[in-house]
């Protein structure tokens, strides 16, 4: 209940801290409103039907105690004079009336509950589509988008900004329509039942406003005093527990431990204060529903004596003032709903929003199977526009050559594969693959004719067979073997209790680096594909295991053309060509005798390995 | 409950939390009674509480007498006195000889209770000279055949002639109110209190003043009572916020130190994202979890069980009505706890699941779109997303109608009340004030009961929440100093021996290391080499006792490193871990680390050897610059040279590199190395390794294979007589950069 991220609290039934918890605000929120309204402006029906009937049902809900009134009002005259012996209660009438009040709660109930029903369906149904929308987004953004933008904040994104749309779009507009439309049926029917008690009861709006608005402002700022503490506790408690060992092996623990206490009893002091003044909300509007309650009581009574009133009509009052402090409660906490609401809507439109990469055009042709031959064609390239990295670059690579890309660590040795599976556009010049430029070919074409083994292997939560199968959908069982037998992992796969339907678990824990590698290579040569990227650093693999990758590897670039960032000597002797690269530049081209030969980076580059320190 | 455990912590609290409650439930309870008080007294009765009157004209004090037996008038003339006043004896008022505040044993219950049927009696007269208009005939004759017969100036006469015929009279009292029923006591109630006001009128008193004093005092008790409960609420808000927020804290400050003081073989068992969640989410959930569990869990049943004992107080015959209405909503909780609430829980796994895909697409963006897969992707992401639609419309449908069918059914039980108490009103059995506390009583009774119901949604997760946590409080550290470490050493030399070393994981069924055997010494390098998996990393990690050995002994300079004190033993350590981890801060703090009183130059030259300083000096703040959490904000080579530096600038005994040169390129690799070989002279240095380019210059390369060792000598020893040794450098060398790097080595 107090935890609005997950429970979001329900109508009519906010408890302490509820909606106290400042959210983030959006920058535009009117923008962003009108935005989510016209997704609603898709349900014009459901939407008409759901104001429709939420207003019927508060109003049925308001006139409830208006008929009771009259049922008591009935009940206290009978009962009135059949004490003095002048008259019965006139128990048929006052069934009558009970009868057709339950009914109006009956009608008052079924509206809301149709209401309610409609409401689910349509914000649950525009959660659904905006997430598919965002999955759809994620297609077509460019790569520069995933490499600026942390992989954490786009996931929040789907996940936790959708989620908190789904949770609070519902209670934001019925709550928004059940209390403005009962603030103004129960101020009308208070008005009708007694304009003196009214006045009683308006004398509470300021009471109540005034206390709802000092302790949000209040408690907000401890709020989001604890909301920092927590998130430098969490900092410090990620960075230590990240570090233990090293915090160990230093001694370190007694600065740490002392650090870490600071932090939380800073943290403690504004914990209790926000939590404490957050749950004062509860008593003291209590307190204030009690002050309405005796207030409308006494001077009920008061005005009895002279007949102005009955005993009924305080009974109803004293249900309306009940009813009358908590839309005012509701409408304070809808507020601030409205805004976190709104700054998940508004990322999540930002996300939408962002530039994609250019479309494919309609009329490309559509390629022959490729064979493999790549030409960069005097490229240029850089990351930013003022910062180009690769400056006229030219290169042939005839079909089935391997092409081996060296540098040292941070020489941007991934950058030609990107340009080459046009993840980015060269700023001028063109990469060919068998003599059109990749630009003139459908991406999907393009792509369909690389295979790549990355050195951060990709697996997904599914069976070893369908990770396999990644590489060609339609494959067979037998395929998927054969191909496994191919990258060397079949043996490995049958030692698996299950096979080749164990099943991955998150982050494959339950494979070695070298293991998972080798499945994405029996991916790959699964795929088929004319040219492939390899990524051969693999510094964390046994001996045995990189034997096996490497003769894995051999087999998969059989009479393909091929990339290799290349970190093995042997690969880079054995290339045709040699690429050097030095800060983001191709510095030198050759192959492995020819470099030597002219004695320049690669040289030196290979020579460092030997000198011995 | 586990989550009840940690009030142990804040019993002093608790113990007052309860009082205050106590305090407030009666506060809150006694407020219907009032205003029963209110409707039943001061409206109906005009503010009159029974049928004892202030003051008395001595008139009416003779005529009651006229209806009572003569026992009960030695009790009335007992009561009242002549008022003290100037006015002739004949015409004044009796007085009242006690004041209501001094009421004891109940004097004043049973002097209203003689007094009642002779006032209502005395009513009768005037009330049927004033009936209104509209009363039905038959009634206006019943009333005035009452008054007929009970005329008091007959009475005065009948009385005056023959004293004997007072028992005649009261007898027909009697018969007549039998007629009633039940009905009676009321209406001899309104009867009287009605003739009470008369007196008072006819005595020249304010009757509306009477009427509205009453009103405002029972509303000022009613203040009172509020101001009361609201008190009490606010200190127990109080106590509970800091209560709950204690024990969060001291939890969160048990955790940390807990796990500080875990040993690999304890961290193991857990991820450091794992603790991360249960020191920070996991702790707030319980203490969430703690304030609702003091404020709900203990004043909920409080306040319902005063509520019943109320109803039951009240006789009003209704209290079949409650016990069915607890029927019902315990009917509807227990559907809904089979229906919806295992909806809920699943909600969780269904976001996560939805969260996994994200992560999965989001990571593999690069293959997906090599191998042209965004649809397979888009369909996999629809699924996930498909399913949590479900879930969530069920439980959103559920909850939609569950709230209207909630607030239908508090109504409906209203609706049932006042039709009930019609009923009872129409048998006499209950007034209007009764109603409406009973309406109030019931109103409490459910909602303290759904409330304790809202309690069984949450406990769960804090209960799970304080799982976890308990989970990690429970792990005894295995690593544990020796009662009486031996650290007064002044001449640490640093030499390590291994001998017959054996080990094997907690809980594990084979040895990881076997039988291991060697010396590390002062001055030399030594080597360990072998795939991964082959225990090399495990090796190391025994000297600064990151495990503790199963069998067998480490010793440094002869002595085993259990016998002293772990601090003294890391002092003397330069461990390089293969994962180098950063510290938030800069990198003059990240070198200093756990060394504070270290000078400038030792940093320095830390620095120089580490191969960092030439990218320090290039940054603009230098040493100042600012180091990120986890070191995210420098290449992973320039972490590994930062970490190298950290542990040279300690100016250990020993050094252990673990696997740490991998992240650098072959170039830094060799001046590293060149580097540490000639600065540091005097400290024993362990390599780990992979790559066999690093370990050619070993002064003793030790070959591990499976736990084993399967060789040990220098590169030209080993090239000559062991297998798995030759085996590894052919897979990573040409023969002719064997020989080159044997020939420069030899």
């Amino acid at each position: 209940m107090a935890d609005n991220k997950q429970n979001a609290p329900r109508r009519r039934m906010g408890g302490p801290g509820a909606g106290i918890v400042p959210g983030e605000k959006a920058k535009n929120f009117k923008g962003t409103l009108g935005k989510l309204l016209q997704r609603f402006g898709k349900y014009p029906y459901q939407v008409a039907f759901v104001l429709l009937a939420s207003i019927l049902g508060t109003v049925c809900f308001v006139m409830g105690p208006e008929i009771l009134r009259r049922a008591t009002n009935l009940l206290q005259t009978g009962l009135q004079a059949k004490l003095i012996g002048t008259g019965e209660i006139q128990l048929g009438k006052i069934g009558a009336i009970l009868a057709g009040l339950l009914a109006v709660y009956g009608v008052s109930a079924l509206m809301h509950l149709a209401e309610g029903l409609i409401a689910t369906q349509v914000t649950q149904k525009l959660c659904f589509s905006l997430r598919r929308e965002i999955s759809e987004k994620i297609s077509r953004l460019p790569m520069r988008y995933f490499e600026s933008q942390p992989i954490g904040d786009i996931l929040s994104r789907i996940t936790n900004d959708v989620d908190t749309l789904s949770q609070s779009m519902q209670n934001c507009f019925t709550q928004f329509i059940f209390s403005v439309t009962s603030l103004i049926g129960i101020t009308v029917m208070m008005f009708v039942t007694s304009w003196q008690m009214t006045l009683i009861a308006f004398a509470l709006i300021p009471i109540s406003g005034g206390l709802i608005g000092g302790i949000m402002r209040v408690s907000q700022k401890y709020f989001k005093r604890q909301q920092k503490y927590l998130g430098e506790i969490n900092g410090q408690v990620e960075e230590t527990f990240a570090g233990q060992t090293v915090v160990k092996l230093f001694g370190y623990e007694n600065t740490a431990m002392e650090t870490f206490k600071e932090t939380n009893s800073s943290l403690f002091a504004s914990a209790w204060k926000s939590q404490f003044l957050s749950g004062l909300m509860m008593p003291l509007m209590n307190f204030v529903g009690n002050l309405g309650y005796v207030g409308v009581v006494v001077f009920g009574a008061v005005l009895t004596m002279n007949g102005t009133l009955m005993v009924g009509d305080i009974v109803a009052f004293v249900q309306y003032i009940r009813n009358f402090t908590q839309p005012i409660q509701q409408l304070a906490q809808v507020g601030n709903q409205f805004q976190s609401m709104a700054a998940a809507a508004e990322r999540v439109f930002e996300f939408l929003d962002e530039s994609e990469e250019t479309q494919d055009a309609l009329n490309l042709k559509q390629p022959d199977e490729l064979r493999g031959a790549v030409t960069f064609d005097n490229v240029h390239f850089g990351y930013l526009p003022e910062k180009t990295i690769i400056n006229s670059f030219n290169c042939a690579v005839q079909p089935g050559q391997t092409v081996a890309i060296v540098g040292p660590t941070g020489a941007g040795k991934t950058t030609l594969v990107k340009l080459l599976m046009r993840f980015y556009d060269v700023d001028s010049g063109a990469v060919l693959v068998d003599g059109h430029d990749i630009r003139e070919l459908p991406r999907h074409a393009l792509r369909e004719g690389f295979g790549m083994v990355l050195q951060d292997t990709w697996l997904f939560s599914g069976t070893i067979m369908e990770n396999i199968r990644y590489g060609r959908l339609d494959a067979t069982d037998e395929e998927v073997v054969a191909a496994a037998k191919a990258a060397h992992v079949h043996h490995f796969i049958n030692t698996l209790s299950e096979g080749y339907e164990t099943h991955l678990s998150e982050d494959a824990e339950n494979l070695s680096q070298g293991q998972k590698q080798l499945l994405t290579i029996a991916r790959s040569i699964l795929a088929d594909r004319p040219i492939l990227i390899l990524d051969e650093a693999t510094s964390s693999v046994d001996t045995r295991t990189e034997e096996r990758i490497q003769k894995a590897m051999r087999n998969l670039m059989q009479g393909r053309t091929s990339f290799v960032i290349a970190h093995r000597l042997s690969t880079i002797r054995d290339a045709d060509i040699i690429l050097v690269l030095r800060d983001g530049d191709i510095v030198e081209q050759g192959n492995h005798a020819q470099l030597l030969e002219r004695d320049g980076f690669y040289a030196r580059l290979y020579n460092a390995q030997f000198a011995v320190g | 409950m586990k989550i009840l455990g940690y009030l142990k912590e804040c019993l002093g609290s608790l113990v007052l939390v309860i009082l205050l409650f106590v305090l407030q439930v009666q506060c809150d309870l006694a407020i219907p009674s009032y205003t029963r008080d209110m409707v039943d007294i001061g409206i109906s009765q005009s503010g009159i509480p029974d049928a004892v009157p202030e003051r008395l004209s001595q008139q009416t004090f003779r005529d009651v007498t006229l209806l009572m037996p003569d026992a009960d008038v030695t009790v009335l003339a007992d009561s009242y006195r002549r008022e003290d006043s100037n006015a002739p004896a004949a015409v004044q008022a009796l007085l009242l000889s006690f004041p209501r505040s001094e009421d004891k044993k109940g004097q004043r219950a049973h002097l209203s209770e003689i007094l009642r049927t002779p006032m209502a009696l005395l009513a009768i007269g005037p009330i049927a000279e004033r009936l209104p208009e509209d009363t039905p005939a038959e009634m206006r004759e019943r009333v005035e055949a009452m008054a007929a017969e009970f005329d008091i100036t007959k009475i005065r006469a009948a009385e005056a002639a023959n004293p004997a015929a007072k028992d005649e009279i009261l007898k027909n009292v009697d018969a007549e109110f039998d007629k009633l029923g039940e009905f009676a006591d009321m209406q001899l109630n309104t009867y009287s209190t009605m003739r009470v006001q008369m007196e008072y009128k006819a005595l020249g008193m304010d009757t509306n003043k009477i009427q509205k004093d009453y009103l405002y005092k029972t509303g000022g008790m009613m203040l009172l009572l509020s101001l009361a409960s609201i008190i009490c609420g606010i200190i127990v808000v109080l106590l509970a916020s800091r209560a709950a927020a204690g024990v969060a804290r001291n939890l969160r400050a048990r955790l940390f130190s807990r796990v500080l003081s875990f040993s690999r073989a304890e961290t193991d068992k857990f991820s450091p994202a794992s603790l991360v969640t249960r020191s920070t989410n996991d702790i707030q959930h319980i203490q969430l979890a703690l304030v609702m569990l003091i404020r709900i869990a203990i004043y909920s049943p409080l306040l319902g069980a005063g509520a019943v004992w109320n109803v039951l107080q009240t006789k009003t015959g209704m209290s079949w009505i409650l016990g069915a209405a607890v029927g019902v909503l315990l009917l509807m909780l227990i559907a809904v706890n089979f229906t919806v609430i295992p909806k809920f829980r699943i909600m969780q796994d269904l976001l996560d699941r939805l969260n996994l895909v994200s992560r999965e697409i989001l990571t593999g963006i690069p293959v997906i779109r090599a191998f042209s897969r965004e649809k397979h992707e888009e369909k996999r992401f629809d699924t996930a997303s498909r399913s949590l639609l479900k879930n969530q419309l069920f439980v959103n449908r559920a909850m939609s109608t569950l709230m209207p069918l909630f607030f239908f059914f508090m109504n409906a039980l209203m609706v049932t009340i006042v039709w009930f108490s019609a009923k009872g009103m129409d048998t006499g059995s209950i007034r209007m004030g009764d109603m409406m506390a009973f309406i109030t009583y019931s109103m409490q009774i459910v909602m303290s009961f759904m409330m304790l119901a809202m309690i069984f949604v949450f406990l769960p997760r804090a209960e799970v929440a304080a799982g976890r946590i308990n989970e990690v409080l429970a792990t005894e550290p295995t690593v544990l100093d020796p009662p009486e470490p031996l650290d007064d050493v002044s001449d640490w030399k640093g030499e390590i021996a291994f001998s017959n070393v054996s080990f094997r994981f907690p809980g594990a069924e084979e040895n990881v290391l076997e039988n291991i055997s060697f010396t590390a010494q002062q001055g030399k390098t030594t080597a360990i080499l072998g795939g991964t998996g082959s225990g090399k990393s495990t090796l190391v990690q025994l000297i600064p006792r990151l495990y503790d050995v199963s069998s067998g002994r480490v010793t440094i300079d002869g002595t085993d490193v259990r016998d002293i004190s772990q601090r003294k033993l890391r002092s003397l350590i330069g461990y390089v871990p293969q994962k180098a981890v950063l510290f938030s801060g800069t990198i003059d703090s990240n070198l200093r680390f756990g060394t504070d009183e270290l000078a400038q130059e030792e940093v320095v030259r830390a620095a120089r050897i580490a191969q960092a300083e030439d990218f320090i000096l290039e940054k603009d703040e230098q040493y100042g610059s600012e180091i990120s959490q986890g070191g995210t904000n420098v290449s992973g080579g320039q972490r590994q040279r930062l970490a190298i530096a950290r542990a040279i600038a300690k100016n250990p005994k020993v050094f252990v590199f673990d696997d740490s040169f991998s992240a650098l390129d072959f170039k830094t690799d060799a001046a590293l190395r060149q580097a540490l070989h000639t600065e540091i002279s005097n400290a024993a240095l362990i390599i780990v390794a992979q790559r066999i380019s690093t370990v050619l210059r070993a002064d003793r390369i030790i070959v591990l294979d499976e736990g084993r060792m399967v060789g040990c000598g220098t590169h030209e020893e080993l090239m000559k007589s062991c297998p798995a040794y030759q085996e590894i450098a052919r897979s990573q060398l040409s023969d002719e950069e064997l020989s080159k790097g044997g020939g420069q080595n030899g």
